[in-house]
């Protein structure tokens, strides 16, 4: 293993690493590796079953980049927060640096992933994270009065479902990621790619 | 003679008030779509997952998508097992919505009224559940409750059990999928549609297993 491109460790599933399905993630990491650059894992995943890749892609882009009642900021960073809840490193670091990207404030999304409560947000936003909270953590109680909270907070009902659809989008990846054994990779590449993912969102 | 019924019983709690596109009061891409789902599953009512997406109708569409090329289908596991997954990981998220839905389809699928009992009570050591799949649903736990802990020797252990590693990655995806949908449901406060109505209750008594 080199240890200067920790992508290069195995995945747990090497059956799915070794065997790229022709697709768009087949070709990026053929390129990433003849360049000899950090990539992400992930794409062994969505070269794994193109088609259902190809859904997911589309879903997260309109989900989370795409017009919506709640910034592609504020639910970058509702991303990063659940991937930091669901201890999932990969998530956590690149959700981070794009939402680092969109709000301009690195140092708010490390504050926000240490702590929401003694970050620097505001009594509105922090309200809406402790929700994610429980969407993540404990979902089963959640009742009229958590949503009721968030409207006296401020939030209306369609930034909710954004809310909640960015949480539980991550609830997927964050296993996704984890079990499969997608590698993290250094803050420079995660950087790199973030800031493309800000600009350019998550479709392929 | 028993009357049939439903063994799921939902909790009592006041749900989320979050607004939710009917059947009859869908109009455009959304009627399009559950008229499209009706149709595909013979099933007369639309799920009310859908009609939580519903409200924004790219999501919806899309999210059907996703279901449909992922779960709705034989791939390297069989729907079946996918069921059985989408099943387990709904008890372990209490997920009353999701669990009637994936215990109906898993019935539909040949599941046995025992092998829903063992599932709905955690009874993994059932014989209605054979070896492998046991390693399998040990493993989906895992992914569901501590997906960070997950190691490579985790992977080993299932391919010991005969599982090979696409079915692995399936089941993967389909664990990581009903973490979504779980909190989805269960954000919303959906209740169970008591689309599932069988009577457990005069089953004999699982056995135990040393």
């Amino acid at each position: 293993m080199n240890p200067k491109h920790p992508s290069q460790q195995p995945m747990f599933l090497r059956g799915v690493e070794d065997n790229p399905k022709p697709s768009v993630y087949g070709d990026l990491i053929e390129n990433a590796k003849s360049s000899g650059g950090d990539y992400w894992q992930i794409w062994h995943l969505l070269a794994f079953d193109p088609e259902a890749a190809h859904h997911l892609a589309a879903l997260s882009h309109t989900l989370m980049h795409n017009e919506a009642p709640i910034t592609p900021g504020l639910r970058e960073l509702i991303a990063a927060y659940t991937s930091s809840l669901n201890q999932c490193e990969f998530c956590m670091k690149a959700h981070g640096a794009v939402a680092a990207e969109l709000l301009g404030d690195e140092a708010l999304v490390w504050g926000v992933i240490r702590d929401p409560e003694s970050s620097n947000l505001d009594d509105k936003h922090k309200a809406l994270l402790r929700f994610v909270r429980k969407a993540t953590l404990a979902p089963a109680s959640i009742t009229a009065a958590d949503t009721h909270e968030l409207n006296t907070a401020g939030w209306d009902d369609a930034a909710i479902f954004y809310a909640i659809s960015a949480c539980a989008l991550f609830n997927f990846y964050n296993r996704w990621v984890s079990a499969s054994g997608v590698h993290s990779i250094s803050d420079d590449a995660f950087k790199r790619l973030g800031s493309r993912m800000a600009t350019r969102g998550y479709a392929r | 003679m028993s009357t049939p019924e439903t063994v799921i019983i939902d909790e009592l709690f006041e749900p989320t008030h979050l607004p939710l596109v009917e059947e009859d009061t869908a109009t455009g891409a959304v009627a399009v779509a559950y008229a499209d789902y009706r149709a595909r599953f013979g099933h007369e009512q639309v799920p009310g997952i859908l009609k939580c997406f519903a409200s924004h109708p790219p999501l919806l569409e899309q999210m059907l998508a996703l279901a449909s090329s992922l779960l709705f289908v034989d791939g390297h596991l069989t729907r079946r097992t996918k069921e059985m997954i989408a099943t387990h990981v709904s008890v372990l998220n209490a997920c009353p919505y999701c669990l009637d839905s994936h215990a109906s389809f898993l019935h539909e699928q040949g599941g046995s009224d025992q092998l829903l009992l063992a599932l709905f009570t955690g009874d993994s050591a059932h014989p209605s559940i054979d070896a492998g799949e046991r390693a399998l649903l040990s493993f989906v736990a895992k992914v569901t409750d501590e997906s960070y802990k997950v190691c490579a020797g985790d992977i080993q252990l299932l391919e010991d059990s005969g599982w090979h590693q696409q079915q692995i990655a399936e089941a993967i995806h389909i664990t990581a999928l009903f973490a979504c949908f779980n909190r989805v449901a269960n954000a919303f406060g959906l209740p169970s549609q008591h689309l599932f109505r069988r009577d457990l209750t005069q089953l004999p008594a699982t056995e135990e297993n040393a």
